[in-house]
């Protein structure tokens, strides 16, 4: 599902955020991208996205290398990924509901249908009783599950997620974990960025430490990962 | 269909983004009526030469010429000379005034209806008006008057020849003005709108950069702009048209007596339909242009980051 080879990223200012990265990702596989702040994997997690462009080597989303494609097929690769932000990016003139609705309306949904999935996905993050509520009168925790509902509403087959337990309680981190477990669990490939332990051990798959700039798998599984 | 029924939903959008800025949606307004409406007045009243051809009044500032009939002409000579003149290339229209009628003008103008007790007798003669097409060459006008003076049923030919080519001067200034104005409004009206468009852009920013992460195309994010773009100048274009409408009949009351003591046409005091039409049309063109650029140059700059 995900090729990276040899991959590389400079910025404009000469640092460099990655080198030589090797990783593939398979379909329904659960990642867990590891490391320190400023290790990379958010550059990393924003390469796999079509966010933004390696510097040398190549990417493959889906089969399709981003850099070749123009901004129309670009955007039909990105609709079918699902992103968590760490600062949310929620649309704060916007309730819960309408903020759900945006990937739906860009996929083409429109009316009834859309407002039925919406709230569905709504639901899943437990966010139900909560749709009129603009993003400013919600915790942290609900606006990351808010995040997470417009994520996958439209069912996309990858999600990308970076450090979601970011300023949540344990308790809230582990309701994140268990919900993109349980996407998971249904076939969808997840992603996620951490540098929290307990969110890390929470989640079950996949662990790729990523340590200045340099990508390594360090093993799979809950507890015992080697960091 | 799908895409009909998204553009419904764009202009709806746009039109309660209209309604909840009421302030700011007014003064947007106001600015393009003003351009579009001062634009149409202008098109109107000096006529055009793209628009206003089919505009009533537009050739008034054409040259005339009285040809004087000798006295003692009679109808059937009167006649065949009309015919003769109407035939000339070069003559729009010839008008018939007898010397009944430019007795009764002459004391409706002075303000004396007990004018030919006074003179004890009409001393006025008939005469026909003739007008020359406002882009006639000078030769030509030169050679028509030549020939009509030759005639033996013709006892004078009123034309000053430099005042001839004078109204020839005023009238392709004036229409050259009345262009001028014309584009010099229409840029104020696009600059209006595509700075309206570039100010939403700019407010939802944030909001942009997020839809394309989740994969919206650049029509998808072009639409509600354009939508707003048009809806702004269609209706700053109707509200300009009701602007002129009013410095049109206003104009038209003010001007109106001294055309009559000039002898020249009354202005118009209405927009025509097809000219009002028309301008609606390029308002709506110029919304869609100026909106699309807008966007698309915002998102050109937004892409690249």
């Amino acid at each position: 599902m995900i090729s990276l080879r040899r991959v590389g990223k400079r910025y404009a200012d000469g640092s460099e955020a990655l080198r030589e990265v090797d990783l593939q990702i398979a379909g329904g596989e659960m990642v867990v991208l590891l490391g320190p702040s400023g290790a990379g994997k958010s550059t990393l997690l924003r390469l796999m996205g079509g966010i933004e462009r390696a510097s040398s080597g190549t990417v493959e989303i889906f089969g399709q290398n981003p850099a070749q494609l123009d901004a129309g097929r670009l955007a039909l690769v990105r609709q079918q990924i699902g992103l968590i932000f760490e600062d949310f990016k929620l649309l704060h003139d916007r309730n819960a509901l309408q903020n759900v609705l945006v990937p739906l309306e860009i996929a083409g949904y429109r009316g009834a249908e859309a407002r039925k999935r919406a709230r569905a996905a709504l639901e899943k993050v437990g966010l139900g009783d909560r749709e009129s509520a603009r993003p400013d009168n919600l915790s942290g925790g609900e606006q990351q599950r808010l995040c997470i509902a417009r994520a996958v509403v439209s069912r996309p087959a990858l999600i990308l997620a970076d450090e979601p337990s970011g300023n949540l309680d344990a308790a809230q981190a582990a309701a994140i974990a268990d919900m993109l477990k349980a996407f998971n669990a249904i076939g969808t490939t997840v992603v996620v960025a951490t540098h929290d332990p307990l969110f890390r051990d929470r989640l079950a798959g996949r662990a790729v430490k990523v340590e200045a700039g340099r990508a390594y798998t360090v093993g799979s599984g809950g507890k015992g990962w080697v960091t | 269909m799908n895409a009909v029924v998204f553009w419904i939903r764009a202009y709806g959008g746009a039109l309660a983004q209209l309604w909840r800025e009421p302030l700011a949606s007014l003064f947007n307004l106001l600015a393009l009526a003003c351009a579009f409406g001062l634009g149409l007045a202008a098109v109107v009243w000096l006529g055009d030469a793209s628009l206003g051809r089919s505009v009533p009044g537009a050739g008034r500032f054409a040259p005339e010429v009285t040809l004087v009939l000798r006295g003692g002409t009679g109808e059937a000579a009167r006649n065949a000379l009309e015919r003769a003149v109407r035939a000339d290339a070069g003559v729009e229209r010839v008008r018939f005034v007898s010397r009944e009628a430019a007795l009764e003008r002459l004391s409706r103008d002075l303000g004396e209806p007990h004018l030919l007790e006074g003179l004890g007798g009409n001393p006025l003669p008939d005469a026909l008006v003739v007008t020359l097409a406002a882009d006639l060459p000078a030769a030509r006008t030169d050679q028509l008057l030549k020939r009509w003076r030759a005639r033996g049923d013709v006892d004078e030919v009123l034309a000053d020849r430099e005042m001839v080519e004078r109204m020839r001067h005023v009238s392709g200034t004036l229409r050259l003005m009345a262009q001028g104005v014309v584009v010099l409004l229409l840029t104020s009206g696009a600059v209006v709108v595509f700075n309206t468009i570039r100010l939403q852009l700019a407010g939802r920013q944030q909001e942009i950069e997020l839809i394309r992460l989740l994969g919206a195309s650049a029509a998808f994010v072009r639409r509600p702009f354009v939508a707003r773009g048009t809806l702004l100048a269609l209706l700053g274009a109707g509200l300009g048209w009701g602007l002129a409408e009013l410095l049109l009949q206003r104009v038209a009351g003010w001007v109106g007596p001294l055309a009559t003591v000039w002898g020249i046409d009354t202005p118009p005091a209405s927009v025509p339909p097809q000219t009002g039409l028309a301008v609606l049309g390029i308002a709506l063109l110029l919304g869609w242009i100026t909106a699309w650029l807008g966007v698309r140059q915002h998102l050109a700059t937004t892409d690249r980051r």
